[in-house]
């Protein structure tokens, strides 16, 4: 027994296999330590998904454009949904189709990488049709709901470049639409101005300008030459100064001339916005701010000049002054982001100082950072690995970029984080864990991405500092644990069924990865496993610990069959570090416990607002004091012009166009009396004459009196 | 760009006064209503500081549909009937524009009864006044559909058959009324209050405006315009609050809250006295722009010139070829 154990610590501090030469096997354990490699062992959680494309998953993607991504799966239910209402039987057979013609759609990405959905169906289609002709009808109902010029993307190395850039392209489309949109109001508003005043010119008035707008057919019927001398003799309308015309042709040629949203016909390139490199991309930025900030200069005279607001005399001045360092505010409106994608090799350090150069700065940058290998030979973080984690913990330095750490295996979830990083206004970065590295090739990049995710090896995370909520770690599976548990069926010796509850650890991701083989062993039949201890409790041992706990990893091998394989200490060394670097990050980024707040006691309620009376009873102002003269209840007219008729030298509106009298002395008693007999109101107060030698004086007062 | 840099650059306040607002010289025959109803209306826009090139007046036809005239704004005097059909499309294609409209009790509650239905239902942000003097006044005195029974006119020399149509019932009876109210032409005061916030009021705003015709009907009012008893002010804090020189006059008066469409139906349909106020006040109807719009931007040129030639198109002769031709 004591030899068998000796071998194994052995192994797990030197890791190294007994030699040969180091002469029998002890004899009182009856087991041996072997090399695993070349025995196809895989971690035993791996189990289950042996066979990827057999098995419902996110992936592969259906990439159509201006759609959001959408996993095939779910087009497929959307597409058998609500069919089994009339024939239960038809809808069980286009099940039973549309779920075979999905595993071979799935099957052909695997095998073939992203592809047109149309020529996939096409290959699938007529291999399905060749083994069961009566499939072709099925495929026919299926295919109006799966989008016409969708690809079919499977999760590989080349998918978070191809789904970050379609969604940035759809982000990207709404934001240019509404810039667009502007310019083609404003382009219209200042053409208009300048149509106006062509029309109005003698040019626009010419009998040729004529001929041009009635048409050859019917101009020989007019006497255009009479008609433009009419119109030129009517002429009043004044037209636009030579300054205001020169500045209006210039702002359509910079609005047309922009390269940020081309409008709809010209023949302008627009500006390259995704990049490989942000060094580029950081240069191209800067050549572009002069551009940019005329843009923003034109944009906000154009607005003026179509609302018609532009003052020569107080607007000149100021936008002479307008430039690209000063007009920050101006300039943020016309934020177009440019992309970057970095994979793997590309992120050099310059890279990574440029991409922290223009987080620095502000700038709406969009990066993605795509890792395929994480660790080295020498189970390492990987130099790309090590950029990728610095520039996202730099990342936060920054208060205002959005962060999103992923793996591809995610990604589909990812996608509203996702949006939410390409669509922040300042930067955002994505760093994500492809699992298409060439250690991995024994299993598919969507498992290894998955198993990077599940062993805290690439721990996710999100950070959006517009929306407010702390740093989440919740895309992570049992984040408030060290690793998360899942329970694997399994049988016995004795064929008997046994559950067995199994954390997926750092080791297991290594574990997988054929470079670390040496650093495994697998312990034969019949070995000592006194000693040996999960690799999750491993891990959490305190040092010095190691000589009484090895760490073993159950793995399974291509028949099924499970075995114990024990870790040597250098791989025990990265599980360990791998799990300090987990709980460090929930230190930072789980909130502390919520204090609860005791509701404050109810307020003792407010006194009841007296009822306010619709109608106060403030006393009316009196129109007239002196009860002889004559007067109107100005509030109560109309309008309507009738006092006027009479006299509009006596009778005038006031600033409300409501009848006042605004002189006695500039009419006589007959006109108060007929103008009050006029008022369909009867507001008007003719009050006592004022000359007593007026002629009919009798008569008048008998009808005064009648009002 | 920010507000900040807006108001930067915006030109100081600009004054207007009643005199800018008015075009020409109204021809209505002296004691016409709608000369209340227009300098309402120019009291309005110059208070709020409207724009004379951001308003526009869209009417039918008939008396008051000569409303755009006296305006100087924009103002289109259509067709029979097709005042809000204008009106929308106008809202649709210039958002940024105050769209008013003035239609007659012929004009909207005759020929153009259907799109009046149909405008209430779309709650666009209009305000609709009505004016309603219950008489073809343009063509010399034809009843209208709003002519109380008996009413003798030249169609109806025996009196009006049918019972008058109540503009105020039918609107409140249309899904997706968002702004209902009544006034009376000899009343400036409430007048502008109603029209003001009428045009306050996000939505399709109603504004019915009972109007006297001192030429073909001038004693049909006479007794309301005499009588203070025989108009009713509705009022409410939520509706409107009557100034204490107007309540010393009227002293009739309904409490009514505006949310309240059961009340108001009760309340349009008497008569005598004539209820005046805001009637029904529902601001969380969507507007159809908004619904339809979404963040789209307004109408381009591109998006013009093709709408125009596919227009033409429809009118193009194309030559015919030689062969064609023998």
């Amino acid at each position: 027994m004591h030899g068998a154990f000796q071998d194994e610590l052995a192994f797990h501090l030197t890791g190294r296999l007994r030699a040969a030469t180091e002469g029998p096997a002890p004899e009182d354990g009856g087991g041996t330590l072997e090399p695993i490699a070349g025995r196809g062992l895989l971690p035993a959680l791996f189990a289950p998904y042996a066979d990827l494309a057999q098995l419902r998953h996110d992936f592969p993607l259906l990439l159509a454009p201006g759609k959001p991504a959408e996993s095939l799966t779910a087009v497929m239910e959307s597409a058998l949904a609500g069919r089994d209402a009339d024939d239960a039987e038809a809808a069980s057979r286009l099940r039973h189709h549309g779920l075979r013609l999905e595993r071979a759609l799935r099957g052909l990405a695997a095998k073939k990488g992203a592809l047109p959905l149309a020529e996939a169906w096409k290959e699938a289609g007529a291999e399905l049709a060749a083994a069961d002709p009566e499939i072709g009808e099925s495929l026919n109902a299926l295919k109006g709901a799966f989008p016409a010029k969708a690809t079919l993307v499977p999760c590989d190395g080349a998918l978070p470049i191809a789904l970050l850039k379609h969604e940035w392209h759809r982000v990207q489309e709404e934001r240019l639409a509404a810039l667009r949109g502007e310019i083609e109001t404003l382009v219209h508003g200042l053409e208009n101005i300048l149509a106006a005043d062509f029309i109005t010119s003698p040019a626009g008035r010419s009998p040729e300008r004529l001929r041009a707008t009635i048409g050859e057919a019917l101009a020989d019927h007019f006497d255009l030459a009479a008609m433009a001398s009419l119109l030129d003799r009517g002429r009043t309308v004044a037209t636009l100064q030579e300054s205001r015309r020169s500045r209006l042709q210039a702002l359509l040629s910079v609005l047309k001339g922009q390269r940020y949203a081309p409008l709809p016909g010209s023949d302008v390139t627009a500006h390259k916005l995704t990049f490989t490199s942000a060094r580029t991309a950081l240069k191209a930025w800067q050549e572009r701010l002069p551009a940019r900030a005329e843009l923003a200069r034109t944009l906000a005279m154009a607005r003026l000049e179509v609302a018609g607001e532009y003052t020569e005399s107080r607007h000149d001045a100021l936008f002479a002054r307008f430039d690209d360092r000063r007009a920050s505010e101006a300039l943020e409106a016309i934020s177009v982001p440019s992309l970057v994608c970095l994979r793997g090799d590309d992120l050099q350090p310059d890279e990574a100082a440029a991409v922290l150069e223009a987080f620095a700065a502000g700038l709406p940058f969009k990066v993605l950072v795509q890792v395929d290998s994480l660790f080295d030979g020498e189970a390492r973080l990987a130099p790309a690995a090590v950029l990728a984690h610095a520039l996202t913990a730099s990342a936060f330095g920054f208060a205002d970029a959005a962060v999103l750490q992923t793996t591809s295996a995610r990604l589909l979830a990812e996608i509203p984080p996702l949006q939410n990083v390409l669509g922040h206004r300042g930067p955002g970065l994505v760093t994500l864990f492809s699992g298409a590295g060439a250690e991995h090739s024994r299993i598919p990049a969507y498992l290894a991405a998955a198993a990077a995710l599940e062993s805290r090896v690439f721990p996710a995370l999100f950070h959006d500092p517009a929306g407010g909520q702390p740093t989440s770690l919740a895309a992570n599976p049992a984040a408030d644990a060290d690793w998360p548990e899942y329970v694997l069926d399994c049988e016995d010796s004795r064929q008997q069924r046994q559950k067995q509850s199994l954390a997926f650890t750092a080791l297991d991701f290594l574990a997988a990865d054929p470079r670390f083989a040496e650093h495994f062993a697998l312990l034969g039949k019949g070995a000592d496993d006194s000693h040996l201890v999960p690799a999750a409790e491993a891990a959490d041992a305190a040092p010095g610990a190691a000589e009484q706990r090895l760490p073993f990893v159950l793995m399974a091998d291509t028949a099924g069959r499970m075995h114990k394989v024990l870790a040597d200490e250098t791989l025990l060394a990265a599980a360990k570090q791998v799990l300090r670097r987990w709980r460090a990050l929930r230190a930072q980024f789980t909130l502390p416990a919520p204090v609860i707040v005791e509701a404050p006691a109810p307020a003792a309620p407010a006194e009841a607002p007296a009822e306010t009376p619709a109608v106060t009873a403030a006393p009316v102002e009196e129109a007239a004091t002196d009860p002889d003269a004559a007067y109107i209840e100005t509030a109560r007219c109309s309008s309507c012009g009738a006092c006027l008729l009479v006299n509009d030298k006596l009778f005038v509106y006031d600033g409300n166009k409501q009848a006042q009298i605004k002189d006695v002395s500039l009419g006589s008693f007959r006109d108060l009396v007929e103008a009050a007999e006029s008022c369909p109101l009867a507001i008007i107060h003719p009050g006592k004459p004022r000359d007593p030698a007026e002629e009919g004086l009798a008569d008048l007062l008998a009808r005064a009196a009648a009002l | 760009m920010s507000e900040a840099t807006l108001c930067l650059l915006r030109l100081a306040d600009e004054q207007h006064s009643l005199e800018d607002y008015q075009s020409g010289v109204p021809r209505w025959c002296p004691g016409c209503g709608d000369n209340a109803i227009l300098s309402a209306v120019q009291r309005l826009c110059r208070d709020e500081g409207l724009r004379p090139e951001k308003t526009v007046f869209i009417s039918g036809i008939g008396c008051s549909s000569r409303f755009p005239h006296y305006m100087k704004t924009y103002g289109l005097h259509g067709i029979h009937g097709r005042a809000l059909p204008i009106a929308e499309g106008v809202r649709m294609a210039r958002r940024d524009l105050d769209v008013f409209v003035n239609t007659g009790d012929g004009d909207c509650c005759s020929i153009g009864a259907a799109h009046w239905i149909h405008a209430i239902r779309y709650n666009m942000n209009l305000t609709v006044m009505l004016h309603d003097n219950e008489i073809y006044g343009l063509t010399k005195k034809q009843a209208s559909p709003t002519s109380p029974k008996g009413l003798r006119s030249n169609t109806t020399p025996g009196g009006a058959w049918l019972e008058a149509l109540n503009p105020v019932q039918v609107t409140l009876g249309v899904q997706n009324a968002s702004f209902v109210a009544q006034v009376v032409d000899w009343i400036p005061e409430l007048l502008y209050d109603v029209l003001h916030r009428a045009w306050k009021h996000r939505g399709f705003s109603f504004v019915h405006i009972v109007q006297r015709c001192p030429e073909w009907l001038p004693n049909q009012f006479e007794p309301f315009v005499r009588d203070p008893s025989k108009v009713a002010l509705v009022h409410h804090e939520r509706g409107l609050s009557i100034s204490p020189s107007l309540a010393k006059v009227y002293r009739n008066q309904i409490q009514h809250d505006p949310r309240d469409i059961d009340g108001a139906r009760k309340i349009a349909s008497q008569r005598d006295p004539i209820p005046v106020g805001i009637l029904y006040h529902d601001p969380s109807v969507p507007c159809y722009e908004d619904l339809r719009r979404g963040n789209q931007p307004p109408h381009s040129a591109a998006l013009v010139k093709k709408g125009l030639e596919k227009q033409f198109d429809k009118f193009t002769i194309w030559p015919q070829t030689a062969e064609a031709a023998d």
